[in-house]
C-alpha cells in the first residue's frame, strides 16, 4: 500500500544508513595512521520491496554489513617474509658486533699485536743480555694476552646477550600467543551473531605478524572463527582460546634451551625445530655464529701457547735454568710426566652420552707430537667377539629351534644380515606358513629389530648386560618364536676424530675398559663407569677449551724477565740468542690447520671470514627488507586508508543525507496539507 | 593501484632513509680517508691489508735488526782497525830494531813499547758494545782475553734475522781473529822477549809472525766489510719493498678523494631532490580544497 508514511519510513532508513556510512568513514579517517588497520566499508543494500499496483515498490536502504578490506593470502606472505627478515636481521646485528670485535682497521687488533710480539723476540735476539729488551718483550706478550682475553670476553658477552635475547623473545612469544588466544575468544563471541569483528581481527592479524617476527609460524582460521597457530614444525602455540607457553630452561652450558610444554606439562626441546624468526637468529648467533669465531680464537691462542712454550722450554734462561714455560699452561690439570709443562689436556664427557663410561683427565705422552687441536672419541656399534657369538632361535610352538653362530669381528649391521640369511636358510619358520622374518640392525640405538610380516616387531637391546634372552615371540606360529643370544656385550668400536681439522685418526678401534688410548702425543683412559659406553657416546679431548680466555704469562716470566729463555745452551752464555731466534721464527712457521698456515694467515683468514659473513648478512637483510617493504606496500594498497577517498565518500554520504532530509521535509509538508484538508 | 596515505608516507620515509644512509656512508669514508673501514667493506681486501701490515711490521723489524748488526759490525771494524795499526806499529819497531844501528839499550826501550802495545792489544780484543764483549762469542758478559792473551770466550756466532729466511752472523769469535794459527799475542810477546834479550834472530823472526798475525786480522776485516755491504744492500732493498707494499695497502685501503667527493655531492643533490619532491607530495590532499 503505497503512501506517505511508507515514503517517510524509507527516508528515515536513508538518514540512518547514510549516518552509518559517515560513521564508518569517520572511523577510517581516525585510523589513517593506525598500523595494521584495514579499511572498513559499509555495504548498502535495498530493503525488501513490496508488491503493489503497478508493480514492486522499494522500501529504502539498509547496511548489510560492515566489511573489511583485507587480502588473507597477502597477509600470509607477509607473515612468512617477516619471519625470514627478522631472522636475518638478528643474525646481521650479531655479526655486526662480532665484526666490531675483530675490527682490525684501526691497527689495534691481534694482527698488529702479534707482529709486535714476534718483533720483540727479535729485539731480544739482537741483545739477549739486555734487560730492557726482555722487559719490552714481556710487556708486548702481556698486550697479546690481554688482547686475546678481551676478544674472548667480548665474544662471550655477545653470546650471553644473544641468550638474553632468546629468553626475551620467548617471553614476548608467550605474551603474544596469550593475547591472540584472548582475541580468538572475543572474535568468536562477536561473530557467532553473524557480525564482523573487524577491529578485533585487525588486532589479531597485527599480533600474528608480530609473532611471526619472533618465530616461524603456520596458521589457519577454523570454522569457529578462531585461528590455530603452529610453530615451525607443528608444535601448537595457539589452539582456540588456549595458548601453549614456551620456556627457556637453563642447560649445562648456562644458556637457555627453548622448551615447549604440552597440556600434560611435558616439556620438549624445540630449539632445532625453529626455522626462522628473530628467535632463530638469536639461537644461531648464540650456538653457531659466535662459538665458531670463539673457537677460531681459542685455536689460535692454544697454538701460540703450545708452540711458544714448546720452544721456550727447550731453551735456557739467563739464570741457566731450563724447562720454563713462557705462557701459563692452558689448563691447570696436573700431569705426571716431567716434560709436559704447558701442554695439558681438557677432557669432557658429552652431555648426551647414554652409557656411564668415564674418561680420565688425560696426559701428554709425547710433547713433540701435540698440536693443540681438539679431538673426539666417538663410540659406534659393537663387534661380535669370540664366546659371545651365538643366537638361539626357538619357536614357542616347539616346531623348530636353531642355534646360529655369528662370525667373530662382525659389526652389528653385518650380523643382522647374516642372521637373516641363516634364518631364511634354516627353515626355522616353516611352521609359520608364508611368514617371513626381517632382521635389521639399528645403529642409532645399537639394537636389533626383528619383524615378521604380520606386522609384529620385537626389539632386542644388545646393550643390556643381563639380557641373555634377547627376544621372545608371544603369539603363535606367525610370531611364536624366541631368539636368545649370548652376545649381550660384544666389543665396542670407536673412532678418533680430530675435530679441528676434521680428519679421522683411527677408525673402528676396539674398546677395552681401562686401557690407554694414545694418539697425537695424547694419552687418555676411558673406563666403564656405571655402564659401558654406548653407540653414539662421545668423549672430548680439548686443548683449545677457553684457551683465549685463560691465556696468561707463566709465573716464571711474570716473576723475572731473566726466565725468558733466549739461549739454547746451558749457563754462562748470555750472548746466546739461538732460542730467541727460533721462537721469533715461529711467526713464519706453518703451525696452524694441520701445518698449512702460519698464525698470521690463520688469523687473517678468520677476519676475512667475519667480513664475508657480515657482508652476506647485510646484503640478505637488505634484500629481505625490500621484499617486506614491497609486500607491506601491497597490503597498504589493499587495506590502507586513503584520505582523498574517505573525504569523497564523506561528501557522498553528506549529500545523500541532505537529500533524504529533504524528502522528510517534503513529506512533512504533504502530510501537513493532508491534515489541513481533513481539518 | 590504490594509493593510501600510510603507504605514501612510509614510501617517502623509506626513500629518504635510503638516500640519507648512502650520504652518511660517503661522509664516513671521506672523514676516515679509507674505503675499507671494517672487514665487511671488502673482506678479501681486508685480509690482504692485514698480511701486508704484518709484512711491513716485519720489514721494520728487519731494518732494526740490520741497524743493530751494523752497530756491532762497526765497533768490530774499528777494533780491527786499531788492532791493525797496533800491529803495524809493532812491525815498525821490529824493523827499526832489527837493523845494525840498534843497541841493547834501544832494544830495551822498544821492549817496553811493545809491552805497552801488548796491553793495548788485549784491551782492543776485549772491546765492548754497551755491556757486551764483541769478540767473546756467546760469552758476552765476560772479558774474552786475559792479560796473558788466553781466550775465555767461545767460537759461537751471534746471528741476526735479516729477512724471513736468512740470518747473518754479526760477530767474530776472538780466538779465530787474534789467535788460531797466527796468534798475535804470542807474536807480540815473542818480539818483546827478543828485544829484551837482545836476540836479533828472534826479532827477525817476530817480524814474520807479526806480519802473519796482521794478515789474519786483515782477512777478517775484509770479511766484516763484506757483511757491512750485505747489510747496506738489504737495507736499500727493504726501503724499496716498503714503498711497494705501502702503495699496495693504499690501493686497497685508501679512498679516491676526488671520486668520493663527487659521489657525496651527487648523493647530496639526490637527497635535496627527494626532500623537495617529498614536501610537495606530502602537502597534497583533498582536505586543502574542501571548505
Amino acid at each position: 500500500m503505497p503512501g506517505l508514511i511508507e515514503a517517510l519510513n524509507s527516508a528515515k532508513l536513508a538518514l540512518s544508513t547514510q549516518q552509518i556510512g559517515i560513521q564508518v568513514t569517520g572511523h577510517n579517517i581516525a585510523n589513517v595512521n593506525t598500523d595494521g588497520y584495514s579499511r572498513q566499508e559499509s555495504e548498502m543494500k535495498t530493503t525488501r520491496p513490496y508488491s503493489a499496483e503497478p508493480g514492486q515498490i522499494g522500501t529504502g536502504v539498509t547496511v548489510s554489513q560492515i566489511s573489511r578490506q583485507f587480502d588473507r593470502f597477502l597477509q600470509k606472505q607477509i607473515t612468512d617474509v617477516t619471519s625470514n627478515f627478522s631472522e636475518l636481521d638478528a643474525r646481521n646485528q650479531a655479526l655486526k658486533q662480532v665484526e666490531s670485535t675483530f675490527n682490525e682497521s684501526s691497527g689495534n687488533g691481534i694482527n698488529n699485536i702479534l707482529s709486535e710480539f714476534w718483533n720483540s723476540w727479535q729485539d731480544v735476539a739482537n741483545n739477549p743480555q739486555g734487560a730492557s729488551e726482555r722487559v719490552a718483550l714481556r710487556a708486548k706478550a702481556q698486550d697479546l694476552v690481554d688482547t686475546f682475553n678481551r676478544l674472548s670476553s667480548d665474544l662471550t658477552q655477545q653470546r650471553t646477550n644473544a641468550d638474553r635475547n632468546v629468553v626475551g623473545a620467548v617471553g614476548e612469544i608467550n605474551l603474544l600467543t596469550s593475547q591472540i588466544a584472548e582475541l580468538n575468544s572475543k572474535i568468536a563471541q562477536v561473530e557467532v551473531g553473524d557480525q564482523n569483528a573487524n577491529d578485533y581481527r585487525d588486532q589479531r592479524e597485527r599480533l600474528i605478524q608480530d609473532l611471526s617476527k619472533k618465530i616461524d609460524i603456520n596458521y589457519f582460521e577454523g570454522d569457529n572463527h578462531m585461528v590455530a597457530i603452529f610453530a615451525g614444525q607443528g608444535k601448537s602455540l595457539v589452539e582456540g582460546t588456549l595458548n601453549f607457553n614456551l620456556s627457556g630452561d637453563m642447560n649445562t652450558l648456562g644458556y637457555h634451551d627453548v622448551m615447549w610444554e604440552n597440556t600434560a606439562g611435558t616439556k620438549a626441546d624445540v630449539g632445532t625445530e625453529i626455522q626462522s624468526g628473530s628467535l632463530k637468529g638469536f639461537l644461531d648467533a648464540r650456538d653457531t655464529l659466535i662459538p665458531k669465531y670463539l673457537n677460531d680464537l681459542n685455536e689460535l691462542a692454544a697454538s701460540i701457547v703450545i708452540e711458544v712454550n714448546r720452544q721456550h722450554e727447550a731453551g735456557y734462561s739467563l739464570d741457566g735454568t731450563t724447562g720454563n714455560t713462557f705462557f701459563a699452561p692452558l689448563t691447570s690439570i696436573s700431569t705426571t710426566t716431567a716434560n709436559t709443562t704447558g701442554l695439558t689436556t681438557f677432557t669432557e664427557v658429552d652431555s648426551g652420552n647414554v652409557g656411564g663410561a668415564t674418561i680420565n683427565t688425560g696426559t701428554v705422552a709425547d710433547r713433540t707430537l701435540v698440536n693443540g687441536d681438539d679431538y673426539e672419541i666417538r663410540f659406534k656399534s659393537f663387534l661380535v667377539d669370540a664366546g659371545n657369538n651365538t643366537l638361539n632361535v626357538t619357536t614357542t610352538n616347539g616346531t623348530a629351534s636353531v642355534t646360529l653362530t655369528a662370525s667373530v669381528g662382525q659389526t652389528g649391521a653385518a650380523l643382522a644380515a647374516d642372521v637373516q640369511a641363516r634364518l631364511n636358510a634354516s627353515g626355522v619358520l616353516t611352521g609359520a606358513g608364508a611368514d617371513t622374518m626381517t632382521v635389521s640392525y639399528i645403529p642409532a640405538t645399537d639394537t636389533f629389530s626383528i619383524s615378521i610380516n604380520n606386522g609384529k616387531t620385537v626389539t632386542i637391546n644388545t646393550a643390556a648386560s643381563t639380557a641373555n634372552t634377547l627376544l621372545g615371540f608371544t603369539a603363535d606360529p606367525a610370531a611364536a618364536s624366541s631368539i636368545t643370544s649370548d652376545s649381550a656385550s660384544g666389543n665396542r668400536l670407536y673412532d678418533i676424530v680430530n675435530t679441528t681439522t676434521g680428519t679421522t685418526l683411527s677408525s673402528n678401534a676396539s674398546y677395552t675398559s681401562g686401557s690407554t688410548i694414545t694418539f697425537d702425543g695424547v694419552s687418555v683412559i676411558i673406563s666403564d663407569g656405571s655402564s659401558a659406553p654406548e653407540n653414539g657416546d662421545i668423549f672430548g679431548i680439548k686443548f683449545t677449551r677457553q684457551a683465549a680466555e685463560n691465556m696468561s704469562l707463566s709465573s716464571d716470566v711474570q716473576g723475572s724477565v731473566n726466565k725468558i729463555a733466549a739461549a739454547q745452551t746451558s749457563a754462562g752464555v748470555p750472548g746466546d740468542n739461538t732460542n730467541a731466534l727460533s721462537i721469533a721464527a715461529l711467526q713464519n712457521s706453518l703451525t696452524m690447520e694441520g701445518n698449512q698456515a702460519t698464525f698470521d694467515t690463520y688469523y687473517n683468514t678468520v677476519v676475512g671470514s667475519v667480513g664475508v659473513d657480515a657482508q652476506g648478512a647485510q646484503r640478505n637483510t637488505d634484500l629481505q627488507q625490500l621484499l617486506v617493504n614491497q609486500l607491506q606496500g601491497r597490503r597498504d594498497s589493499v587495506s590502507g586508508v586513503s584520505l582523498d577517498e574517505e573525504l569523497t565518500n564523506l561528501i557522498k554520504f553528506q549529500h545523500a543525507f541532505q537529500a533524504a532530509a529533504k524528502v522528510v521535509t517534503v513529506i512533512d509538508e504533504l502530510l501537513d496539507t493532508v491534515i489541513k484538508l481533513t481539518g | 593501484m590504490r594509493v593510501t596515505d600510510l603507504g605514501r608516507f612510509s614510501t617517502i620515509a623509506n626513500n629518504l632513509s635510503q638516500v640519507t644512509e648512502k650520504m652518511l656512508e660517503s661522509q664516513d669514508n671521506i672523514s676516515s680517508g679509507k674505503q675499507v673501514n671494517k672487514p665487511s667493506d671488502n673482506p678479501v681486501g681486508m685480509t690482504q691489508v692485514l698480511s701486508y701490515r704484518s709484512d711491513l711490521a716485519s720489514l721494520s723489524q728487519y731494518v732494526r735488526n740490520l741497524d743493530q748488526g751494523k752497530a756491532f759490525l762497526s765497533v768490530t771494524e774499528s777494533a780491527l782497525n786499531d788492532m791493525e795499526n797496533l800491529l803495524v806499529n809493532a812491525k815498525e819497531i821490529a824493523i827499526s830494531q832489527a837493523s845494525g844501528t840498534a843497541t841493547p839499550s834501544s832494544r830495551q826501550t822498544a821492549a817496553a813499547q811493545v809491552e805497552n802495545l801488548y796491553d793495548q792489544a788485549v784491551a782492543t780484543a776485549n772491546r765492548k758494545l754497551g755491556d757486551r764483549y764483541i769478540f767473546a762469542g756467546f760469552k758476552t758478559a765476560t772479558a774474552p782475553f786475559s792479560s796473558t792473551g788466553a781466550y775465555n770466550g767461545d767460537s759461537n756466532s751471534i746471528d741476526i734475522q735479516i729477512d724471513e729466511t736468512s740470518r747473518l752472523a754479526i760477530n767474530l769469535a776472538g780466538d779465530a781473529v787474534f789467535k788460531g794459527s797466527n796468534d798475535l799475542f804470542t807474536a807480540l810477546d815473542g818480539l818483546r822477549q827478543s828485544l829484551a834479550t837482545n836476540d836479533s834472530a828472534g826479532i827477525q823472526n817476530a817480524m814474520d809472525t807479526i806480519q802473519a798475525a796482521h794478515d789474519q786480522v786483515l782477512a777478517n776485516h775484509t770479511d766484516i766489510g763484506a757483511r757491512m755491504n750485505r747489510i747496506q744492500l738489504a737495507q736499500d732493498n727493504f726501503s724499496k719493498t716498503e714503498v711497494d707494499i705501502k702503495s699496495l695497502v693504499s690501493n686497497i685501503e685508501d679512498l679516491d678523494m676526488t671520486k668520493a667527493i663527487t659521489e657525496l655531492t651527487s648523493r647530496q643533490t639526490a637527497y635535496q631532490a627527494s626532500l623537495m619532491a617529498s614536501s610537495k607530495i606530502m602537502q597534497m590532499s583533498l582536505v586543502n580544497f574542501l571548505s
